[in-house]
């Protein structure tokens, strides 16, 4: 593979008059992995969209090699060997990766045979193990992201574009990701990486870009750079955690998870067996383990969205079972892993603020009929407390950035005093700020009395916030203890699912 | 100026006019007066006290049927069975007036003769809802199939059962007993007591759409977790929005029945269902929105009665030629709306 360096010069962006990009010049150079790094906002979405030719710049320009190009549109970005793995992946979940292979390729006659063998052979020549005849629906989220990167590379792609592509993987997961990124780049790739973590620059990039709202704070070879300055170039500061004290150890448990088990026949993403937990007041358990070993499941059944196939669950002693409404009514907050789920995205924010624990409230309703005076005054004091920027309860809620958005969402399952709280990957994908205030406003609400399951694959999130904690592995509870009993051996252990309970 | 920035009911309502361009065109085609033409035209819908009232007999059960379907829509369940509903409401409806009660007196009769209507076409929108629950089969191919079997199942019975023992040889039942015939408004032309419902209907409807049942219809179209976690079940949805549908068409199908049929005919009943509906997607499901397109809808048929006496060439069936072209501007107006975003 000979690689071509693609670079952005001085290029700038506007939307709706508001400066998203302005004179940023970065340079992917092949062999090189290249970190792009910065907060919600800082841009870092829309300079890889105009690398993918997604978005055209206002000003300045993308050079392929020296030369600048206009790329307009995907077609002419993979015809110029970039290659993209979106966050959220592309993939039609209906099509196997062939099929999808043959859904971007530029010809009308599709020759399935000859595009198996092209994806076989690109998979194979980066070490990818993929399953290319299996409807991509059935792969786990890592397969499936792994499958994205082959695509591109039997489209032909030099240059790599991945936008936060850890966000949704395990640990295990995200090294095996970038093995095969380093051996891409060995290979003559120029690759790019959208990330907000730190770690990921330290152990994978050759070059690192800082942007914070649309300007380059910091560009260097990573080697030259420290922890300190990086994280200061992101953020100007680092946040303080809040003060917490010990968990008031009551017998009260205000969840009890018990026995369940759902999805015999379903994917491993989709199974769990025999699930017991039970979560007191004032307590946080957190469950660790990699992505796709059954934590959506188990916070969709908590929260009781989700009917097991056995097995029950009771909030304060009440059974909730697969009645999510009941959930609601005793209190349960429940922050889903897609947000998009639990929010309007097309309607106003007050919408979707009225969706939460208070939809049954009096004073939100006279003769029947919806008050939305007072429910957009409820909205702005939502917005207002949890610091989302702007807090307009008029603006549609996908208007925020991901960052404020999920302020919004934790802001409302949070408001007023729940009893339980189930939490899915309440900070991933966000910036440092916004991760900082979400995880102390769910130790307050701990503190104030709720019963807390955070489900998450950010092992130093869990580690920071739980009092306990448990490992899922292949839909089990493999382990269980103490966060101050805390061994990274067991714990690893546990998650590579090499331990199983007597 | 672009078109796509105007705000969307004049949007509509231009396209809706450049529709009617069309059909002028038609018209004068046939060899009509332009002038005449047009007056012809409104004089059928509205220029006269029998034309107005023509007019708003029509458009009184297109208000009431889409009215109900318009949940339905909100919900995204797409319902095309108004047609059966409103036969299964007016037969269940003479089917009590003429087997179980003959008898009553009018404060009895008409009101338990509506409710008649009401629970024959709710049980019949209610199979489709369980079957799309309990079998994921698609509600507008089980409704658009159920259609059918309501006009053969008319027919059948109009030629067994219910077959009028006067012997008539077209197939129908017997008139109504007096007690269920609805008493007619003292206007000029006629105008029967339950075209009323209509306005209470759109009260009903404009306070509806206020409440937090109707946003949470609107979500569980969107966001079935969230809507269920919010008390209203997207299976629930579905159940509730269809026997409203199937409600409001039955008590249609009662109103054409006691108010301007008198007794149970084969073919018609089920042309008003699926006119409803075209009015409610014409009105996007709002009420007001609704009742004008409704208005609009059938003065283009009382209308093209008119255009057809004063100029003598122009077939009155220009009425459903226009019909159909205001149908499909609106459809065009409605998918650039949605192109935009």
């Amino acid at each position: 593979m000979n690689g071509r360096a693609v670079a952005l010069r001085a290029a700038c962006k506007s939307y709706d008059g508001r400066r998203v990009l302005s004179d940023v010049s970065l340079t992917v150079a092949p062999g090189r992995i290249h970190a792009l790094v910065g907060e919600n906002g800082a841009g870092k979405s829309t300079a890889l969209s105009m690398l993918a030719g997604l978005v055209r710049p206002d000003g300045g320009t993308v050079e392929i090699d020296g030369r600048p190009v206009v790329l307009a549109g995907r077609t002419a970005s993979i015809a110029a060997g970039i290659g993209l793995v979106p966050q959220h992946l592309s993939l039609v979940l209906e099509l196997t990766l062939v099929e999808n292979l043959a859904l971007t390729g530029p010809h009308a006659l599709v020759r399935r045979g000859r595009l198996r063998a092209a994806l076989l052979a690109a998979a194979e020549a980066a070490g990818l193990a993929i399953r290319p005849d299996v409807p991509a629906a059935r792969l786990g989220f890592a397969e499936r992201q792994l499958g994205e990167l082959a695509i591109a590379l039997a489209q032909g792609a030099r240059t790599l574009l991945l936008d936060e592509p850890t966000s949704s993987i395990g640990p295990y997961e995200t090294g095996r990701l970038f093995d095969r990124l380093r051996a891409a780049a060995a290979d003559g790739a120029a690759i790019l990486v959208v990330t907000h973590r730190v770690d990921e620059v330290r152990q994978y990039a050759d070059d690192v870009t800082v942007l914070s709202r649309g300007e380059v704070r910091l560009q260097a070879p990573a080697a030259t750079v420290d922890d300190v300055a990086l994280v200061r170039a992101m953020v100007g500061h680092i946040p303080e955690r809040a003060p917490r004290d010990r968990p008031r150890r009551t017998a009260a448990v205000r969840l009890a998870v018990a026995r369940v088990a759902a999805g015999a026949d379903a994917g491993l993403a989709g199974r769990l067996n025999d699930v017991s937990l039970s979560v007191a007041a004032g307590e946080i358990l957190g469950i660790l383990g990699v992505a796709g070993n059954g934590q959506g499941v188990l916070a969709g059944i908590a929260a009781g969205i989700r009917r097991p196939d056995a097995g029950s669950v009771a909030v304060d002693g009440t059974a909730i079972t697969g009645d999510p409404a009941a959930a609601r009514r005793l209190g349960l907050a429940y922050v889903p892993e897609e947000r998009r789920h639990a929010l309007l995205p097309a309607a106003p924010l007050a919408h979707s603020a009225l969706l939460g624990r208070r939809i049954d409230a009096r004073d939100f309703a006279r003769r029947g009929m919806l008050r939305w005076d007072r429910i957009a005054t409820y909205a702005r004091e939502l917005l207002e407390r949890h610091d989302v920027r702007p807090p307009d309860p008029a603006m549609r809620a996908e208007a925020l950035s991901g960052g404020n958005q999920q302020k919004f969402l934790v802001g409302r399952e949070l408001d007023g005093a729940p009893s339980v709280v189930v939490l899915h990957g309440p900070t991933q994908g966000l910036d440092l700020h916004a991760a900082a205030a979400i995880r102390n406003a769910v130790r307050a609400t701990a503190d104030a009395g709720a019963a807390v399951l955070l489900i998450s694959a950010d092992v130093d999130e869990v580690l920071d916030l739980s009092d306990r904690v448990g490992v899922l592995s292949q839909g089990r509870i493999v382990d269980e203890f103490p966060v101050s009993a805390y061994d990274r051996e067991r714990v690893g252990r546990a998650m590579a699912g090499l331990t199983v309970p007597a | 100026m672009n078109v796509r920035s105007l705000p969307a009911p004049l949007r509509i309502a231009g396209w809706i006019a450049a529709g009617l361009a069309v059909v002028v065109a038609l018209v004068m085609a046939t060899g009509a007066d332009f002038t005449t033409a047009v007056t012809g035209w409104f004089s059928g819908a509205f220029g006269n006290a029998y034309g107005a009232t023509q007019t708003l007999l029509y458009a009184a059960p297109l208000v009431i049927v889409g009215l109900g379907v318009a949940p339905a829509l909100r919900a995204g369940v797409i319902s095309v069975g108004a047609g059966g509903q409103m036969i299964a409401g007016a037969l269940a409806a003479a089917t009590f007036a003429l087997e179980v009660a003959p008898g009553l007196p009018a404060w009895l009769g008409l009101p338990l003769g509506a409710l008649a209507g009401i629970a024959g076409g709710a049980l019949w929108a209610l199979a489709p809802a369980l079957a799309f629950n309990r079998l994921g089969v698609s509600v507008i191919l089980f409704t658009l199939l159920t259609n059918y079997l309501a006009v053969d199942l008319l027919a059948w019975l109009l030629r067994t059962a219910l077959r009028d023992p006067a012997g008539a040889a077209t197939p129908q039942s017997a008139p109504l007993p007096a007690g269920y015939l609805l008493p007619q408004l003292p206007v000029p032309g006629r105008l029967h007591d339950a075209v009323l419902l209509a306005v209470a209907g759109v009260l009903l409807a404009l306070w509806w759409g206020n409440t937090r049942g109707a946003f949470l219809v609107d979500v569980a179209g969107r966001r079935p977790d969230l809507a269920a976690r919010c008390g209203l079940p997207a299976d629930r949805a579905v159940v509730l929005t269809m026997l409203a549908s199937g409600a409001a068409a039955g008590l249609a199908g009662w109103m054409q029945l006691a108010g301007v049929d008198g007794r149970l005919q084969a073919g018609g009943i089920d042309s008003i269902g699926f006119a409803g509906l075209a009015v409610a997607v014409l009105g996007r499901g709002n009420p007001i929105g609704i009742l004008a397109a409704a208005l609009l809808y059938a003065s283009l048929t009382t209308g093209a009665n008119g255009l057809e006496m004063v100029t003598g060439t122009t077939p009155a069936s220009i009425g459903t030629v226009a019909q159909g072209i205001v149908l499909l501007s609106a459809a065009l107006a409605m998918a650039q709306r949605r192109s935009r975003t």
